[in-house]
């Protein structure tokens, strides 16, 4: 058991810090691909915001949006694929990003012909913008890329202009899980930063990247005037019980109750719905007839 | 008063380990059992300090049946000592034998005084700081043996005391196993009832007042030193032949090997 | 008589305690909110009614409701892990022994882990009753059941036997390793992190309610242990020797083992896997105070509760403002150390 730690958190770092540089080439000669298998929820999403879902023949477990998605043939979790299960769809190409794996397995499908996509999973909206055209263009739709990213484009712009509006930028944690231990809160450099970031506000966490423990007592000298979970069934924590806890309950936050729950994968999913997502956020944060202002 | 089995039956699964064992040790005397191995001798001590719950028969200790003593009322009454010991952790000499007052309360001071005392009869004084697993096999046997002593060390009030030994002598020098069964000896001048495990029949005849002779589970004799060790029954027993003697100086019976 | 080792075993004694006491004070007074050691402490004195309270009210939440059940946790707990680690230990018969072998903390593993991904799903009846509460039960009943199928697979109509017992703790830790296995495949993102971090231990979560509760079943278990130090002296010669004392081997076995499984699941349901601290802190009594379970217990309670402390203020403070789990803490300091008491018992042919 405590290898099985051991490796995880290894796994986890690894994935983190190695894999910057994969090779983006777009053949424009091939004809586009007709069978198509998504290992990533967000490249998923995209292929259908494409409107182009008839050529998906597999999807990894993270693909959950849209339910429609979940129909389809799995090829198991993305991080452990399984070789053969996959090739038994007879792909075309395989569509993943810089955490699919493992490597083992993606030296296989390779070895076995198969063309094999990596994109780039940072989590930022340039990473969006480059999963969203590439994609395009592999499907050869790159003006329905283009046109997807512009809808997306203006959503964010919009929210930057009503987070503009505000003299008083908020604090915002990210708390992934609370309960009987000391919280996991997002520090920088991670989805739940970004998307802080983006809806206009500060992420009140500083000092450790990723996601990380927080002794309740730096929570409480982090001051955050907001915090932010993500809705899953069966694990959404009322503000009531959350403000309970002695630790958030001495923050600023705790005052007018403000815990802000989003659907988890439309939050940190770094797919094309990203835009509703920052708006839904600085909603949330702001409220909305500064969002009818800023329009 | 005495301690005694009437009828004993002992056995695992289908094998039978002792069958129709009786036979008593009264205060003051030393009985030694002899026999050759898997006669039941082990079985037997086992028996008689509790160790085996599962056998038949009738066993008493000073009138009363096994099983209406109290468990701490059998430790005040009857010391066990062991072939050999499993202590691996590094008590001092001192400390095993202080485990020996376990079962009484008479005090720090008293206990201190009984410790030293015991840790005396056996000659191993010098060693009273010593940590037990350093010591060798011999002297190890002999703090045990202290520790027996300590706990029976006095009366204390259930009744009469009893000393199990096992094999006493395995591991020890000539000197010590002289040294030791002249400790049995003088404990049952002092009223204890003392029952040793034995191999060398010249010690038996050495010590013992009675000698219980084990073959196969069952009684083969008992009797004084003179009625037991006889020609005919050792070679039957033990197959070697031998021929008794009296011991030059002491006078009592020797077995000496043809 | 070791006349000696008992006065230098209450000497020892009394220096632990003042040692812990000081701890103690410190461990209110740090933390990563920037406050002085004198609010803090302030604070924790106005409590007994001595002096006036002179510091901002948000001074006064932090140290009452944050750092001072926090430092009292950590206090049970590392008493909880060493005591019942010592009374295992002396069990067993085996310096090396860990309350791991009669299956409490893999039992309790398998129950945290089964609460962190089922919660939502097959067991959100319950955990929508229990919130917050239910992991820790599920630990604590976890690893106190699986103990009880432990000794209940050792025990025949001929006692309990240890090596019987031994075996049976092995085989449950490898049905409770694999199920967690099995969780852990089955958990997403988000599990995989708070699972990760549960097995790494955490004092994060205390709060009065759970110190109170943790507090009631390991102080009872750990003083009832206590008890029973001059009978684990005598078993400590084996169990036969023991019985021949008047020792109710049969009887002290079964109440040793639930009472480590209730300290135990009790510490585990509270902060996770802190490990190594059951091993190392009464192997350190042991090495100075010798095998006395007299003072080898109270003594390994005192280390315990000291050991933990001290980590713990590690662990708050070294990356602040994150927290680096406990348990990774006490396995730096107790991972070499096991490995050099198995070199130097390698090199001098066993203890």
């Amino acid at each position: 058991m405590k290898q099985t730690r051991l490796h995880s958190v290894l796994r986890t770092a690894t994935a983190s810090v190695v894999l910057c540089c994969a090779a983006f080439s777009v053949s424009s000669v091939q004809a586009a691909p007709e069978r198509i298998v998504s290992a990533d929820g967000s490249l998923t999403e995209i292929v259908y915001a494409l409107g182009e879902e008839q050529r998906l023949v597999g999807v990894d477990t993270t693909s959950t949006h849209p339910a429609a998605a979940t129909d389809l043939p799995q090829i198991g979790y993305k991080r452990n694929i399984s070789a053969e299960g996959t090739l038994s769809l007879s792909p075309d190409v395989i569509i993943a990003t810089q955490n699919s794996g493992p490597d083992k397995v993606v030296n296989q499908l390779k070895a076995a012909g198969v063309d094999f996509r990596v994109y780039s999973e940072a989590p930022s909206l340039a990473a969006v913008e480059e999963k969203i055209k590439y994609v395009a263009e592999l499907l050869d739709k790159p003006a329905k890329g283009e046109q997807l990213w512009a809808q997306v484009k203006l959503k964010v712009d919009n929210a930057k202009a009503q987070a503009a509006t505000v003299s008083q930028p908020l604090r915002v944690m990210f708390v992934l899980s609370a309960g009987d231990r000391s919280p996991l809160v997002a520090g920088s450099n991670n989805g739940a930063d970004t998307m802080i970031r983006l809806a206009g506000g500060i992420n009140a966490v500083e000092g450790f990247e990723g996601y990380k423990p927080m002794p309740v007592e730096a929570l409480v000298a982090a001051r955050p005037d907001v915090i932010l979970m993500m809705a899953r069934p069966g694990h959404t924590m009322s503000a009531e019980t959350l403000f309970a806890q002695p630790g958030f309950a001495m923050t600023p936050a705790a005052k007018e109750q403000r815990l802000v729950t989003m659907n988890g994968l439309k939050l940190l999913g770094f797919g094309p719905r990203i835009g509703d997502a920052i708006s839904e956020l600085t909603t949330a944060l702001y409220g909305d007839q500064n969002a009818q202002a800023a329009r | 008063m005495s301690f005694s089995v009437k009828h004993l039956n002992l056995g695992v699964g289908r094998k039978t380990l002792l069958s129709n064992v009786s036979f008593s040790i009264a205060p003051g005397e030393l009985v030694v059992v002899l026999g050759p191995n898997g006669a039941g001798k082990s079985s037997l001590l086992k028996v008689m300090s509790g160790e085996h719950g599962f056998y038949e028969g009738d066993l008493q200790i000073n009138g009363r049946a096994y099983a209406e003593w109290g468990s701490d009322e059998i430790a005040r009454m009857v010391g066990v000592l062991p072939q050999s010991s499993l202590l691996t952790f590094p008590f001092s000499v001192a400390e095993v034998v202080m485990l020996g007052r376990l079962p009484h309360s008479t005090g720090r001071a008293r206990d201190l005084e009984i410790v030293h005392q015991a840790i005396d009869r056996v000659d191993v004084s010098h060693l009273t700081n010593a940590s037990y697993p350093s010591l060798s096999g011999g002297e190890k046997q002999r703090v045990q043996l202290a520790r027996v002593l300590a706990q029976i060390w006095e009366e204390t009030g259930p009744g009469e005391r009893y000393l199990l030994l096992d094999e006493p002598t395995s591991a020890l020098d000539v000197a010590h196993q002289q040294l030791t069964l002249q400790l049995a000896r003088e404990l049952a001048g002092q009223g204890v009832g003392v029952m040793a495990i034995l191999h060398d029949l010249n010690l038996a005849a050495q010590y013992a007042d009675r000698i219980v002779m084990l073959q196969q589970g069952e009684v083969a004799a008992q009797g004084t030193v003179g009625e037991v060790l006889e020609p005919d029954l050792i070679r039957h027993l033990f197959a070697i032949d031998v021929s008794i003697m009296p011991h030059p100086v002491s006078q009592r019976p020797m077995v000496v090997t043809l | 008589m070791n006349l000696q080792r008992e006065m230098r075993a209450q000497w020892t004694l009394g220096l632990l305690g003042m040692l812990l006491l000081f701890t103690l004070v410190i461990s209110v007074g740090v933390g990563p909110m920037s406050l002085s050691m004198a609010e803090s402490l302030q604070v924790a004195i106005s409590r007994f009614g001595l002096i006036e309270l002179s510091v901002p009210q948000h001074v006064v939440s932090v140290v009452e409701s944050i750092r001072m059940p926090r430092t009292v946790l950590g206090m049970l707990v590392g008493a909880a892990l060493a005591v019942s680690g010592a009374a295992i230990q002396g069990l067993f018969r085996n310096p090396l022994a860990d309350p791991g072998l009669i299956g409490v903390s893999g039992g309790a593993a398998f129950a945290a882990v089964a609460s962190i991904v089922l919660g939502g799903t097959v067991l959100s009846p319950l955990s929508a009753r229990l919130g917050i509460y239910m992991l820790p039960l599920m630990a604590f009943l976890g690893g106190f059941i699986t103990t009880l199928v432990v000794a209940w697979i050792a025990t025949s109509r001929f006692g309990t036997s240890i090596t019987t017992m031994l075996l049976a703790g092995i085989a449950i830790n490898i049905v409770t390793g694999s199920g967690i296995g099995i969780f852990t495949y089955m958990a997403d993102d988000a599990m995989l992190r708070t699972l990760t971090f549960w097995q790494m231990g955490s004092l994060g979560g205390a709060t009065w309610d759970n110190v109170i509760a943790a507090a009631t079943m390991i102080l009872l278990a750990v003083v009832l242990i206590l008890r029973y130090a001059k009978s684990l002296n005598a078993l400590l010669l084996g169990e036969s020797e023991a019985r021949h004392l008047g020792v109710d081997v049969d009887r002290i076995k079964m109440k040793v083992i639930l009472l480590s499984a209730l300290a135990v699941g009790a510490a585990v349901a509270v902060s996770g896997m802190i490990g190594f601290v059951g091993l190392v802190v009464p192997h350190i009594v042991r090495m100075s105070l010798g095998p006395d379970h007299r003072y080898l217990l109270p003594a390994s309670a005192l280390l315990g509760a000291l050991f933990l402390l001290l980590a713990d203020m590690v662990s708050r403070t070294i990356i602040a403002p994150a927290e680096l789990p406990i348990g990774l803490i006490t396995a730096i300091i107790g991972g070499p150390f096991f490995i050099g008491l198995i070199v130097f018992r390698a090199r001098k042919g066993g203890l």
